[in-house]
């Protein structure tokens, strides 16, 4: 389980290399895309399913991306050249975050509503000296039954419930967790400090 | 315990976050160089017995380096007058990936790093979790603090010196000398967070220098 703290912080890393100009206002619409995803942990006060599903997918990358390519209906123009940089920024920080649970045994249901089964990609790529190449992510089944047995879980209709702090086992209990291993405290610690840095050195450049 | 290749996905994402648009071809250079040095203290490991995460994990490497460059850079120019213009940021931000990416992903993993060999032997991990839970309230278990009644210490994740620890890597599997045909492995990624970071660190760097070489 990755927390929305490590999501958040990672956005930042990325938009901070694909942005020029950096400012508190991007720092924070960049930490909202990428927060957008766990909102779904509230939605599934809803339907216990929806949490990991509702809005983790790949559908809106696409539709924000197609509107902000699409010449018809002309986003570039009308937003200007740093504010689409911006809004790319931001679907490339909501990409991040779905990638996090999706690459993870907690699983997302990233074609949901499309193409309904969570998905938990994970595994190990290693060489070694005696079995040679090892490779565990997927297991492809072509012919009949599931494409990725081994990746795919439960579905929403089927009632597979990834657990939320608001929809715990015993649904008393409320649990929230900040930071969920070392990594994650590192990776929070080193988007502060290179926000900062950043902040600071556009400052001082403009001054 | 992340790889070398989660190393450097990680260093570059840092490095190209903290250029913005001077990203180029020669910083990545500079940050998977700063990115791949510490976990050639694997090959230290086979002389000194057991120095993987301590010989080039020691924050006393890094320490040394930025005493260095701040010698060439500010404090005299015998360094800055040998490179090319940029390069000195391109060095701070080398360093600053060799400290976070290099070293830190170790040290905020299961095994740790030995952070301040040779002067203090000792592996540390900082790894716990930081939440609230209804009944127990705010909890965190970085740091653990001994009962009053016994008279243990601090726990921060100390793991042992040198003497106890052997943190095993492809190329030094165990302490001492390996039998023929012992397995020897060297991963790439073995956690699903490793793909994403990996992930994240290769489109940072193809984004950032597209954009910089555009602009160029």
């Amino acid at each position: 389980m990755v927390t929305t703290l490590v999501t958040v912080a990672t956005g930042l890393l990325v938009a901070a290399a694909v942005l020029d100009r950096f400012s508190l206002r991007v720092v924070a619409l960049v930490a909202v895309a990428a927060a957008l995803p766990d909102v779904d942990a509230v939605l599934a006060v809803l339907h216990p399913g929806l949490h990991n599903a509702a809005l983790h997918n790949v559908w809106l990358p696409f539709i924000v991306g197609g509107l902000l390519t699409s010449r018809r209906v002309g986003l570039r123009e009308r937003l200007g050249n740093d504010e689409t940089r911006l809004a790319w920024a931001m679907v490339l920080a909501y990409t991040v975050a779905v990638a996090f649970d999706l690459f993870n045994v907690e699983s997302a249901a990233v074609l949901w509503p499309l193409h309904d089964r969570f998905f938990a990609v994970y595994g190990q790529l290693a060489y070694s000296t005696t079995e040679g190449l090892r490779f565990t992510f997927f297991e492809l089944q072509f012919g009949g039954g599931e494409l990725l047995p081994k990746a795919g879980r439960g579905t929403v209709a089927g009632g597979y419930v990834v657990p939320s702090p608001f929809v715990t086992g015993d649904g008393r209990t409320m649990r929230a967790v900040l930071v969920n291993a070392g990594w994650e405290l590192l990776v929070a610690l080193v988007a502060v400090a290179v926000v900062g840095l950043r902040l600071v050195d556009q400052t001082r450049g403009e001054s | 315990m992340p790889s070398t290749v989660v190393h450097v996905a990680f260093g570059l994402l840092c490095g190209a976050a903290l250029l913005g648009v001077r990203f180029d071809r020669r910083a990545v250079v500079v940050i998977v160089a700063a990115c791949i040095l510490p976990d050639l203290d694997t090959f230290t490991s086979l002389v000194v017995a057991s120095t993987h995460r301590a010989m080039l994990h020691s924050l006393l490497a890094p320490g040394l380096l930025a005493l260095v460059f701040w010698h060439g850079t500010a404090r005299s120019d015998w360094l800055r007058v040998r490179l090319a213009p940029g390069d000195v940021p391109r060095l701070w931000t080398g360093l600053f990936a060799y400290v976070a990416a290099g070293i830190g992903l170790d040290m905020f993993t299961a095994l740790g790093v030995n952070p301040l060999y040779p002067l203090v032997d000792q592996f540390v991990a900082v790894d716990g979790r930081v939440g609230y839970e209804t009944g127990r309230g705010l909890f965190q278990s970085f740091v653990e603090f001994p009962e009053p009644e016994t008279c243990g210490g601090v726990n921060v994740g100390q793991r042992g010196s040198t003497e106890t620890v052997h943190v095993a890597s492809g190329v030094d599997p165990s302490r001492g000398a390996e039998e023929p045909g012992t397995e020897r492995i060297f991963p790439v990624v073995f956690r699903g967070w490793h793909v994403t970071l990996a992930l994240a660190g290769c489109l940072a760097t193809w984004l950032g220098l597209r954009d910089t070489e555009a602009s160029a």
